[in-house]
């Protein structure tokens, strides 16, 4: 099979309204950062995909049609990705599609939301729920999430104190980030004292709503190792979709509600292809899709960095803080900036980044082996893309 | 090259208002019914790859309460907010990677439950294009008049074209219009939005259509007859209705070419069978059937008058428009056609079918496929 | 079970608000309509390519365009349409929305052209045509939108 592997990525500061840019000139920065670092002109690209989540933020339909000039797509195939959160990270996935196929030999993969353009981001959230059944009930994603954590802390024990250590490192790691959103530096009294929004989430357990685009460079073996001295390759691929209700992960023969089923199902098939064991010991740095703190909590153990239960001891030992064992979210994560549809592509170009030893203050020594996760809907669809150093 | 991927099962709805049913029950069913005719179950598939879009279907991101409908439910899925024909892309691709021996492909689009006019109008941005009264039947228009004028292409030429794929959609038991319409009854509808009169345009309707794909190895072994992907091309060209020559379809012949080399196809109009074009509007299709080579531009009227090619034998989107579901619809039927299928609508000795969907208005993205046995 | 069951239909509506950010290249094209009554377009430095309504990069050269130059008031029309349906969302008919092409520049720009008596539409057909000269008009009441003028027949 095929190898490809990535070998630029461009990203735009997020920030919760970029009033200087429409939404193409967002686009625009991305993709030329992105063929700037690749070393490469548009002239080169093979294909392109594009990837946006729900079109009420922009106010716009089709906006990958709108954006086409800006993603560098006229004269050339390219189709538009939409699986909610999770849609920068399929995106990803979708491009190193394209690449082994073996029918384009260069992709460029670009992601946005224009968060900002609405004031009505919770209207747009709830027109997301089932009209027939639910729309009623006030949902929105936060509280579905919250309904997540308790049922985490009723099985395992999670406290309100590990959720906020985990929001103080996110938010601390985003200082060495010149994209980063949302720089503070909390502590955890801070965090436990923020509003709550829906129990036990409080605010600063909580992403922002941000502006962002971002863009990444695929090539194919023998193109890659042209263009870049360091490419980041794909180690591995998985992605799963859950069912839709969250009324029926309740009963489960292997996870409920709180094990989160479908991420741990993504990522079992990302490290089978990349031939990963131990992910303790083989991953050296996540950028895992958590855009509240239980979700990164209960990600650790999807992600076979503990045993089930004990995420909560992970963060508390530290193991995931920039001068641990096994950095999670060195960029700071989703909680330190959340352009919607482009954060699971920001996921992975932070993870290649990382890779690549390009990753500036925020670099993790000795990072050969990264993995990137994204999530969408109310948690029910998830990706996971492993990069590294060396050539599978 | 040409025996990679092939489609190995069928499954599509009536099309018609389907005011009884939930979005999620009508993409059931035609799931449902493809993994049928490929004679798999459920469990055997690998992938699945959606095409819908959230404006049109009145939810955003639509595919959290439609995917397990569409048999995703703990499946490698992926959405593609394109024509349907751009999932068949998708999950061409993902079987070509090796990754995937199968995947089922699923579109559609309820246009009873919501106004085209209004979300289309939303196509455009609020800078320098919403304010215009812009929506897919305006724009169509400005397209048609450019194109009639450039080419001195008479109502009547257009008008044939409603006559003959209305009268197609009587042998098609899924078309939703199935009753022939005279000359003098197109050339006196309505005009909406000059030149297009109301009988020049599609037929908004509701569907769902589902294909199975399967690389090679699992597509003998499931039938004896796979419909091999022999040609594949997609393109995308400008969104700007200002900046390009709206009498040509640029990026579908952009398509149309790289979906003919890589079937090994010199002379369309001699090589091709049948062709289901995307027929947006009587005007559509023969600009359509030129970007595709079929004739040479301006003489699209001319060909199509000639009758040498069957074109859209299921009555097309004049008769059925699914919105979304569409493109995949007419690689369904080309499918169909190709194994022999396709019932009181098939063209005899049908061994090599072209098949079409467009996303984005004006042809902005085109998407063609050639199928063949 | 021999209860037929009555089919509930329910109704929905989006009521989202939005504060669409211009960006500054369309923000300083909406402040020229406004207060100078002209047209400024850019020009990519490499390709020459004059870009109405301006764009902040060139689509082909894939670079940042910072050249602005101004153009005139009269164009082309390169097409149009006499809508004669209600539309959902849209004016009432008749009106004419068209494609304008203004002198000098490589992209032309939509617009409605008034002016035209369109009380016959066969009649008023044969007076629209594509090449047509037209020129640009400006409201007396410009809120630096691209609603601030319309074509009207030379």
């Amino acid at each position: 099979m095929r190898r490809a592997a990535i070998i630029g990525t461009g990203q735009t500061v997020y920030k919760t309204k970029r009033v200087d840019v429409n939404c193409a000139e967002l686009i625009f920065e991305a993709a030329r950062a992105a063929l700037d670092q690749a070393g490469i002109e548009k002239e080169d690209l093979d294909a392109v995909v594009f990837a946006s989540a729900p079109e009420a933020f922009e106010g716009v339909h089709a906006p990958d049609c709108w954006c086409a000039d800006a993603a560098a797509a006229i004269g050339k195939p390219s189709l538009r990705i939409h699986t909610g959160g999770a849609t920068g990270g399929s995106g990803a996935l979708a491009g190193f599609t394209h690449v082994v196929s073996g029918l384009f030999d260069v992709v460029l993969v670009v992601a946005v939301q224009r968060v900002g353009e609405s004031p009505d981001a919770q209207k747009i959230l709830n027109t997301i729920w089932d009209p027939i059944y639910e729309k009623d009930f006030a949902l929105n994603i936060i509280n579905s999430c919250a309904q997540m954590a308790v049922r985490y802390m009723n099985k395992y024990g999670m406290t309100e104190e590990q959720m906020a250590l985990v929001s103080v490192k996110n938010h601390l790691n985003a200082f060495n980030n010149p994209y980063a959103h949302l720089k503070l530096e909390l502590s955890v009294e801070d965090v436990l004292q923020s509003r709550v929004l829906c129990w036990p989430i409080k605010l600063f357990d909580a992403c922002p709503r941000s502006d962002g685009a971002c863009a990444v460079v695929l090539a194919a073996e023998g193109r890659a190792e042209k263009y870049s001295r360091n490419p980041a390759w794909v180690l591995g691929v998985g992605a799963s979709t859950d069912t839709y209700g969250t009324g029926d992960r309740m009963v489960d023969d292997e996870f409920d509600l709180a094990d989160i089923g479908a991420f741990v199902r993504a990522v079992r098939e990302a490290y089978k292809m990349a031939g990963i064991r131990n992910p303790r010991r083989e991953i050296n740095v996540a950028e895992i899709y958590a855009p509240f703190s239980n979700l990164e909590i209960a990600s650790y153990e999807g992600l076979g960095f503990c045993e089930k239960g004990q995420g909560g001891k992970l963060i508390e030992d530290g193991v995931t803080r920039m001068d641990g064992d096994l950095p999670v979210n060195p960029s700071g994560g989703v909680q330190a900036s959340n352009p919607i549809g482009a954060t699971g592509l920001v996921r992975v170009a932070e993870a290649a980044l990382q890779v690549m030893g390009q990753a500036g203050d925020r670099q993790v020594d000795g990072a050969k082996t990264a993995i990137a996760t994204a999530a969408g809907g109310a948690a029910q669809f998830y990706t996971a893309m492993i990069l590294g150093q060396e050539k599978p | 090259m040409s025996e990679k991927v092939a489609v190995v099962g069928v499954g599509m709805t009536k099309l018609e208002p389907r005011k009884n049913e939930t979005l999620y029950d009508m993409i059931f069913e035609a799931a449902s019914l493809a993994l049928a005719d490929a004679g798999m179950e459920r469990k055997d598939l690998e992938s699945v790859v959606l095409a819908a879009s959230d404006l049109v279907d009145g939810v955003s991101i639509s595919s959290m309460v439609t995917a397990t409908a569409a048999g995703a439910y703990l499946k490698d899925e992926i959405k593609v907010a394109d024509d349907g024909m751009f999932g068949l892309a998708m999950a061409y691709l993902r079987i070509r990677s090796g990754h995937f021996a199968n995947s089922i492909v699923v579109g559609w689009s309820k246009c009873s439950q919501g106004s085209i006019s209004k979300i289309t109008n939303l196509n455009f941005d609020p800078f320098y294009h919403r304010p215009f009264a812009l929506n897919l039947v305006t724009a169509g228009a400005l397209q048609a008049t450019r194109y009639a004028d450039r080419y001195g292409v008479s109502e009547e030429e257009a008008a044939r074209v409603v006559v003959k794929n209305r009268s197609n959609a009587l042998d098609n038991p899924y078309a939703c219009l199935r009753s022939e319409v005279a000359m003098d009854e197109v050339l006196s509808s309505r005009v909406l939005a000059s030149p297009l009169k109301e009988m020049d345009l599609s037929h908004f309707c509701d569907g769902a259509c589902a294909l199975v794909l399967a690389g090679e190895d699992q597509a003998r072994s499931l039938t004896e007859a796979p419909v091999w992907i022999r040609g594949l091309g997609w393109s995308t060209g400008t969104y700007y209705l200002g900046d390009q020559e709206l009498a040509e379809l640029g990026s579908l012949r952009e398509a149309g070419q790289k979906a003919y080399a890589m079937a090994g196809i010199k002379v369309p109009a001699e090589e091709i069978d049948l062709a289901e074009v995307y027929d947006l509007t009587s005007y559509h299709q023969l600009m359509a059937l030129e970007a595709l080579d079929f004739c040479p531009p301006g003489q699209g009227g001319k060909f199509f008058a000639e009758g040498s090619l069957p074109i859209n034998p299921s009555g097309g989107l004049i008769s059925s428009h699914p919105y979304v579901a569409s493109g995949l619809i007419r690689a369904a039927e080309g499918a169909l056609q190709v194994s022999g299928r396709a019932e009181g609508r098939q063209v005899p000795q049908a061994e090599l079918a072209l098949a079409h969907g467009v996303s984005g208005l004006c042809y902005q993205k085109n998407c063609v496929v050639v199928l063949g046995r | 079970m021999n209860e037929t069951v009555e089919i509930v239909e329910i109704p929905g509506k989006w009521d989202i608000s939005y504060r669409y950010s211009a960006g500054l290249t369309a923000s300083k094209f909406f402040a020229e309509l406004k207060k100078g009554q002209r047209f400024l377009a850019t020009k990519c430095s490499k390709c020459g390519r004059i870009y109405l309504p301006p764009r902040s990069f060139c689509e082909r050269c894939f670079i940042k365009i910072d050249e602005w130059t101004p153009l005139g008031l009269e164009g082309t029309v390169e097409t149009f349409t006499l809508v004669q349906d209600k539309f959902e969302g849209f004016p009432d008919p008749p009106y004419v929305v068209a494609y304008v092409r203004l002198d000098g520049a490589d992209t032309a720009m939509p617009n409605f052209i008034e002016g035209l008596d369109l009380s016959d539409p066969k009649e008023a057909l044969k007076k629209l045509k594509i090449g047509m000269k037209v020129k640009a008009v400006f409201k007396e009441q410009r809120e630096g939108r691209v609603t601030d003028f319309v074509f009207k027949p030379l």
